[in-house]
């Protein structure tokens, strides 16, 4: 899985920053996450998802991107366990590159990209 | 380029692939010594690499390995365990052999040390019980050392990684050696400067595999512009649109081509394996080999390079007779091996056939037996061929002894398992005493493929042509066709049960009443199966996407392909599919001994073939014993009669037009269709053009019209007048002195005349009550004994007999029937209490017609009937 980075609130300067790292945000319904930015291929518009029987639950189906066939997932069902609505037109693909395949993650909405400094990195949130 | 060299730098590049991977399966297996496939890929790759060692004379080198080989072939077996300090001594072996490797690479020559205390350590290690180390005791230190050198080699290896990353999924690369390029590097340098001058240049296989899915996506962006134009019907666009289509179309014929290499590249270097090999077996083999040139993609090239060597080593080790035993058999001294290479329906065929001494399927039923592989059931019903597919199990080895070269059972089970890989299909047929023909079936390329498109619920699912068999098209009223069995589907496919399988739940969708659906009948290996579609489509070349790690538990599919529209269809993997669980549990038991009694139902069905005449004729199914192809050009003349040399025998065959007023049309050249029939231990085979239908016999035959003795009566089927003929009378027409007897016809009485032997007179009673009130004759008797004395002194049209019965059962009683002359052929129904198990079954093999429980009355009243009618009609 993509490294994940949790945050609740946008007060970061990237100027500050030494040594930051750029991520990509996300927002997920009312949280944002963010992925390493070099991960990110693309960030294309809603299409159409072709399901793929006997596959993980978290696994929403394939999409076609130029003849790629990246694999969607259904992010908030890993996160919280619930499945993610596909709205279509409004959700985003947010396409990633993973050692597992290049795959897709359905989002609300495309937040900024920023610098983190890994002095500023918490550890995740333990449940 | 040098031919020695070439192989040289192969067996290099191979082995170095080899080493790297050895490396980490070692460690594997420390950490898990109970893995067995990864002991097995062990293994395999160290038998490849003696096999290598070999081929190119290293001796030395094949001696360790060899050594390395017996080691894990007893660990194999189970006799011994790869400890840590036995992995240790097999990790400083592998260093060992690398180190040779690297000096051939250098040299071109093995370096000259021998290791005759390394070959003793590893003799020792062969013995049970703990080792004792004969080098300073530091095991475990050792150990550690090892560990930490195979990580650095794991993380030292861009090749891998680099390709994960660019390829994440495409896990079928991985087993395609090829694909690696790197390692060659070093060996390339030396032959680099000799090739300067050739007009050729080197390309990494990975770039041809990215101008290969960049041509793919060119290929959907112009469909795409084709939609456009269609809606535009600008002229100007519409011509730039046309040249683009067609430049693309010419693109992706060449850089298909550009993947493309002669089969011969791989071939021609068995020249020189067969004669060495030859040579040291002492025997005269030559290699013939046609149709070299017929291209195949590199990377197919490869995979094939192991399977054809380990083929071809059996066919000279196993196949060809020694000169002597050849000249005691009156063949031609000098054995022929030839491989034949030809296109064949989008697939490349490769043919290895030579003229050895076969294989013997008494021999290979013994061993899958004593093996536990078959049950003894199963196994009588096997045909030869389904029986030679047992020697590409794991550890199968039918050489009577284990050479250097071959017969430790690796081989066969490789081969399956490499052409599995890349989409291929093997066969195998042999006649003992005459010769082995391997088929090879491989596809042409990985990225593309012939598949037919089927629906389901609306969906689109791609199915690879080449395990396609045919297609049947059932309409709803027929949908009764579809029989279940035991809560496994059947469906009975010219007098075969074919195992069935839903598209719908299999692929979790919702099931919905249809107006008719099709059945796509597949073959995977030995296994037959239909599954049950919707709709389908048309055939199409589909560019083949693999599927990411995230499916790598939903096996169902072997990838995606995207349609002309943009939507995704995916891939159907059959072999995957053929075992899944409803098939591989329930699809034996459609072979198994219950089956027997639904094909015993069928008794009253006929086979309605065309022999090219205005008429259709038809048999009933229950005098079939088989159904076979020939060719014409098979017949061979004895005497006035046509025979076929058949299953190690002579088979006469019959032609309608000898005996009757009609005209065949067999074409020539073209394959033509056979009927076995059997008759008291006798065969005989009719020759016809194809099969019509199967139909049920319902009393709609016509018996009034023709006069002919040899037809039971007319019906007319779809506008065709069939002729429904008396194959019996036939055949002793054919061969009167095979004259069959009639069962006993009870003179003077116009209802037939049964016995009925059961214990329990409760139901002698009842069941004589019942036969009576059907308007037969009832004899009765109350043990087998007694029911034989009957059946000596009268005659009967037909038997009950129950099974468990004191002094003489069922079984010994029907055994006795069968051998007396009269009643070889009286029609035998058994009946019987439910409970009982499984074990009555075995039974059912003696030559019975009908097996009842106790106790419908209808049931079997209809089942006396029908045989009874059938007896009419045979007598």
């Amino acid at each position: 899985m993509t490294e994940l980075v949790h945050r609740d609130t946008f007060g970061i300067g990237v100027a500050e920053e030494e040594e930051a790292k750029l991520y990509a945000t996300f927002t997920l319904g009312s949280e944002i996450f963010g992925v390493d930015a070099l991960q990110v291929q693309e960030i294309v518009p809603f299409q159409k998802m072709t399901p793929v029987p006997h596959s993980p639950d978290y696994i929403l189906g394939l999409i076609n991107l130029r003849g790629q066939i990246p694999t969607a997932l259904d992010l908030r069902y890993r996160l919280t366990g619930e499945h993610v609505h596909i709205s279509e037109e409004e959700s985003l693909n947010f396409i990633l590159k993973t050692p597992s395949g290049v795959c897709s993650v359905l989002v609300d909405e495309v937040g900024d990209v920023l610098g983190i400094g890994a002095n500023r990195m918490e550890p995740p949130p333990k449940p | 380029m040098d031919f020695e060299l070439e192989c040289m730098n192969d067996f290099v590049e191979e082995s170095i692939e080899n080493l790297d991977e050895l490396d980490s399966s070692f460690v594997e297996l420390e950490k898990d010594a109970s893995n067995k496939d990864e002991l097995d890929s062990i293994f395999r790759a160290v038998h490849t690499m003696k096999g290598g060692a070999r081929l190119i004379g290293m001796e030395r080198l094949e001696k360790i390995s060899h050594h390395v080989e017996s080691l894990l072939d007893l660990a194999r077996e189970g006799e011994l365990l790869l400890d840590s300090s036995r992995i240790t001594l097999l990790l400083e072996t592998m260093d060992v052999l690398r180190h040779f490797v690297d000096e051939i690479r250098d040299h071109h020559q093995e370096p000259n040390e021998t290791h005759p205390e390394l070959i003793a350590r590893l003799e020792a290690a062969c013995e049970a019980g703990p080792i004792v180390a004969t080098a300073p005791v530091e095991d475990e230190e050792d150990l550690e050392e090892a560990d930490v050198e195979i990580q650095e080699v794991s993380t030292s290896e861009p090749a891998t990684e680099d390709l994960q990353e660019e390829a994440p999924g495409e896990p079928q690369r991985k087993m395609l050696p090829a694909l690696s390029m790197e390692p060659e590097a070093p060996a390339k340098n030396t032959t680099s400067e000799q090739q300067a001058a050739e007009q050729t240049v080197r390309i990494d296989v990975k770039r041809l595999d990215k101008l290969m899915d960049l041509v793919g996506e060119l290929v959907l962006s112009r469909n795409q512009l084709k939609q456009v134009n269609g809606l535009l019907e600008d002229p100007a666009l519409n011509n730039a649109t046309s040249s683009i289509s067609l430049i693309t179309s010419e693109l992706q014929d060449e850089v298909v081509k550009s993947r493309l290499q002669p089969i011969s590249t791989v071939l021609n270097k068995f020249q020189r394996t067969v004669r060495d090999l030859a040579v040291s077996l002492e025997k005269e083999v030559g290699l013939v080999i046609t149709g070299g040139g017929t291209e195949l993609d590199r990377t197919l090239l490869e995979a094939i390079r192991d399977p054809l060597t380990h083929i071809i080593r059996n066919s000279v080790d196993h196949g060809i007779e020694t000169p002597e035993d050849r000249e005691k058999k009156g063949k031609k001294i000098k054995g022929t091996i030839s491989i034949h290479c030809y296109h064949d329906g989008g697939q490349v065929v490769i043919e290895i056939k030579d003229d050895g001494a076969g294989l013997d399927h008494e021999r290979i039923s013994r061993q899958a037996l004593s093996r536990g592989l078959v049950s003894p059931e199963r196994l009588e019903q096997m045909t030869p061929k389904e029986i030679f597919r047992f020697i590409f199990h794991a550890g199968f080895s039918t050489a009577k002894q284990v050479t250097n070269l071959s017969g430790r059972g690796v081989g066969m089970d490789v081969v399956q398992t490499n052409i599995g890989a890349i989409g291929g299909q093997i066969d195998i047929d042999s006649t003992y005493g005459k010769g082995t023909v391997i088929r090879l079936q491989i596809p042409l390329t990985l990225a593309i493929i012939p598949a037919l498109m089927i629906k389901a619920d609306g969906r689109h699912f791609a199915i690879p042509q080449n395990s396609l068999q045919e297609l049947i098209f059932i309409e709803h009223s027929d949908f009764d066709k579809i029989e279940n069995f035991d809560g496994l589907e059947v469906f009975r496919l010219r007098g075969e049960l074919l195992p069935l399988l839903r598209m719908r739940p299999l692929m979790k969708m919702q099931e919905v009443e249809q107006n008719h659906l099709y059945i796509v009948v597949l073959v995977c290996g030995a296994r037959k199966f239909g599954l049950i579609v919707d709709e389908v489509d048309d055939t199409e070349e589909i560019v083949v996407k693999p599927l990411a790690k995230f499916f790598s538990e939903c096996r169902y599919f072997s990838g995606a392909k995207i349609l002309g529209n943009g939507s995704i269809s995916l891939i159907l993997d059959i072999e995957s599919i053929a075992s899944s669980k409803d098939l591989e549990s329930r699809g034996e038991e459609a072979h198994g001994p219950k089956a027997e009694i639904l094909r015993t139902k069928a008794a009253n069905t006929a086979l309605v073939f065309d022999i090219g005449a205005e008429e259709y004729f038809g048999v009933q199914m229950s005098q079939i014993s088989r159904l076979d192809e020939i060719r014409l050009s098979d017949l061979e003349s004895s005497g006035n009669q046509k025979v076929l040399q058949y299953r190690g025998g002579i088979l006469p065959v019959v032609r309608l037009s000898t005996h009757m007023d009609v005209t065949e049309n067999f074409p020539e050249n073209t394959t033509l269709n056979l009927i076995v029939f059997g008759f008291a231990g006798r065969e005989a085979g009719l020759l016809f053009r194809e099969i019509y239908d199967v139909i049920e016999l319902e009393g709609d035959l016509d018996i009034s019209v023709v006069e002919d003795p040899l037809i039971l009566g007319t019906m007319i089927l779809k506008s065709h007048i069939t002729l429904m003929l008396d194959a019996l009378k036939l055949f002793e027409w054919s061969f009167p002195q095979w004259k069959v007897a009639p069962a006993h016809r009870s003179l003077g009485s116009s209802k037939p005349r049964l016995l009925y032997v059961d214990d329990s007179s409760f139901y002698l009673k009842m069941v004589s009550k019942y036969l009576q009130d059907g308007g037969f004759e009832t004899d009765t008797a109350l043990d087998g004994q007694l029911g034989l004395e009957k059946i000596k002194d009268n005659s009967y049209d037909l038997l009950i007999i129950d099974f468990e019965m004191p002094n003489m059962n069922g079984l010994e009683l029907i055994e006795e029937v069968r051998k007396m002359e009269n009643y070889d052929l009286i029609p035998i129904i058994v009946l019987t209490a439910l409970t009982g198990g499984d074990d009555k079954f075995s039974l059912i093999n003696s030559g019975i017609q009908g097996y009842l429980v106790k106790l419908n009355k209808e049931e079997l009243l209809n089942e006396i009937k029908k045989l009874l009618s059938l007896r009419e009609a045979t007598a």
